[in-house]
């Protein structure tokens, strides 16, 4: 019974404290999860210019960006406080364009947009890392 | 000459069929999170399902009981009523995610969204254990999933940083996000200690007619067979963290982990990982659809046996028909097969005690193991890294529900 009523105890707490997160914790949450995907659209923009991912993934994995990045829209305008939130949003926006174009790119199979693009979306990375350390933190 | 080829053969299907969606997922997000930091989950995880499954065949070859039979009659059927559940759930659960698997595979290489493939590969699977034998669905896909050996080869010539490879073993606290660290570390657990694992592979060994003359074999399988099954698990872990973690990628889709290993081998490394993950997942379905029906059948004293036909073991063809299209229906509704994957790990960390405590009990208990019985180590491990993981379990998963 002790046992049971500590470990209740404990989880409360725990969901507490989560639930208590800074707004700046929540903000670099946010941050990374939008450069995880701009990492990961370029490298698959990267693949595909060196043959090493065939069209149809590269396509699909740029729409699955594409629209990851509309969902973290709207987490952002309900979990990132006013100060930052006009600057993240706007390179979230900017990012998914340019995901957008590189599947466009990808599609009519242009590998010479395609590799303009991996230095558009490198852009935004580097923009995102701004913002991040901005935070204090400097991992990526 | 005999034994030795039994042995050989044991730990190969072993080594092949061991990695499953949940060990390459976890390891892939561990990796890509954590570096080479949760290295030590995969050891420890290792560890205690080389204790279990070598337990599990020494019961069957000693008692010759099954173990869901031998529970249900050392403890009643009352008793036996909440393991089987809970049991019966979470698998349900992991069938969904390895059905999942073999159609993002298919996904990758075609270009047809996941959910076009359920029905299709859930049929494939059904025909195959409807048609095949005991011995086609064990070791068929297991010595096609040698293909995962890729990873160990990737990471070889990925030069990782053997020291921190080393260091990653023993355990250590994340500099960051302590409730997704805790939270990886029992979904990796979960999928290291996968109770179906240790039934099927005593089912195995009843449908083999193992004996006492097996107590041998069933010790190398187990030992260097699930050894090497970990190891292929730490080389997707170490990938992940030489590809993923400097570009910050953190693996929150499918998508993201079908590059593992390209850096190491070009396009040939895009097929290596939809191959890897396409018959791993599809030879651990089989199993698991198979378990599920030897589980509730030996449960309720039916006639059982992948070697019967359908008819004379009508029951238990039909329970594993109802499972494997139940498991393509939780995929065919578009639930995310990475989520789906992570938290049926975690739930299955979290039910281990259900599954794994009468066991125990029964491991030690003269009756059916006689002189055979447990030693005070593989006991004292067992149990610590049990309740480790299922505290570690109850208290994360709501954490990562609520606390997003």
């Amino acid at each position: 019974m002790a046992i049971k009523r500590a470990l209740t105890l404990t989880i409360l707490l725990l969901l507490f404290l989560e639930g208590c997160g800074s707004p700046r914790d929540k903000a670099t949450k946010e941050i990374k999860t939008i450069q995880s995907w701009a990492a990961a659209a370029r490298m698959t923009a990267e693949a595909y210019v060196a043959g090493a991912a065939p069209k149809p993934y590269a396509s699909d994995t740029m729409a699955a960006t594409a629209q990851a990045l509309e969902k973290e829209m709207s987490a952002i305008q309900s979990s990132i406080p006013d100060e930052p939130r006009a600057h993240i949003a706007a390179q979230t926006e900017s990012l998914r364009r340019q995901v957008e174009e590189t599947k466009a790119a990808i599609d009519a199979s242009d590998r010479a947009r395609v590799q303009q693009q991996m230095g558009q979306l490198s852009s935004v990375e580097d923009a995102l890392a701004q913002i991040l350390k901005g935070y204090g933190d400097t991992t990526r | 000459m005999k034994k030795i080829f039994e042995v050989a053969l044991g730990i190969v299907t072993s080594i092949g069929g061991f990695l499953e969606i949940g060990s390459l997922t976890t390891a892939a997000q561990a990796g890509a999170l954590f570096g080479f930091q949760l290295i030590w989950a995969i050891a420890l995880g290792g560890l205690c399902i080389i204790f279990l499954v070598e337990m599990s065949g020494r019961f069957a070859a000693v008692s010759h009981h099954t173990i869901p039979a031998a529970i249900r009659e050392r403890f009643g059927f009352n008793f036996f009523v909440a393991p089987m559940i809970g049991f019966i759930l979470v698998t349900l659960l992991v069938l969904a995610a390895e059905i999942g698997g073999v159609c993002i595979a298919l996904e990758l290489v075609t270009g047809i969204a996941f959910q076009w493939w359920a029905l299709p590969v859930a049929f494939l699977i059904w025909l195959l254990i409807w048609k095949g034998t005991f011995s086609v669905i064990e070791k068929g896909a297991s010595l096609l999933g040698l293909v995962t050996l890729c990873f160990v080869v990737g990471a070889y010539w990925l030069y990782p940083p053997w020291n921190d490879v080393a260091t990653g073993l023993v355990p250590s606290l994340p500099a960051k996000d302590e409730a997704r660290y805790w939270f990886i570390a029992v979904s990796i657990l979960g999928a290291s200690i996968t109770p179906y694992l240790m039934f099927f592979y005593s089912s195995g060994a009843i449908e083999d007619k193992w004996d006492e003359s097996y107590l041998g074999t069933n010790r190398a399988v187990a030992g260097l067979g699930m050894s090497f099954g970990s190891a292929i698990s730490m080389a997707v872990l170490v990938v992940s963290a030489i590809v993923f973690m400097p570009r910050g990628i953190q693996v929150d889709h499918y998508d993201q982990v079908a590059l593992i290993l390209t850096p190491a081998f070009g396009y040939w490394g895009f097929i290596l990982f939809a191959a890897s993950l396409g018959i791993a997942c599809f030879g651990a379905a089989q199993e698991i659809s198979l378990e599920i029906a030897y589980f509730i059948a030996q449960a309720f004293g039916w006639n059982w046996g992948e070697d019967q036909k359908p008819r004379d073991a009508a029951r238990f063809s039909l329970v594993y028909t109802v499972t494997i299209f139940a498991g393509a229906l939780l995929v065919l509704v578009g639930i995310d097969p990475l989520k789906l994957t992570i938290f049926s790990m975690a739930l299955t960390a979290a039910t281990l005690p259900l599954s794994i405590m009468p066991f125990l009990i029964l491991m030690n208990d003269k009756r059916y193991v006689g002189e055979h019985r447990n030693g005070i180590i593989s006991n004292v491990v067992v149990t610590l890294i049990i309740i480790l993981a299922c505290v570690l379990a109850v208290v994360t998963i709501p954490l990562q529900i609520f606390g997003g």
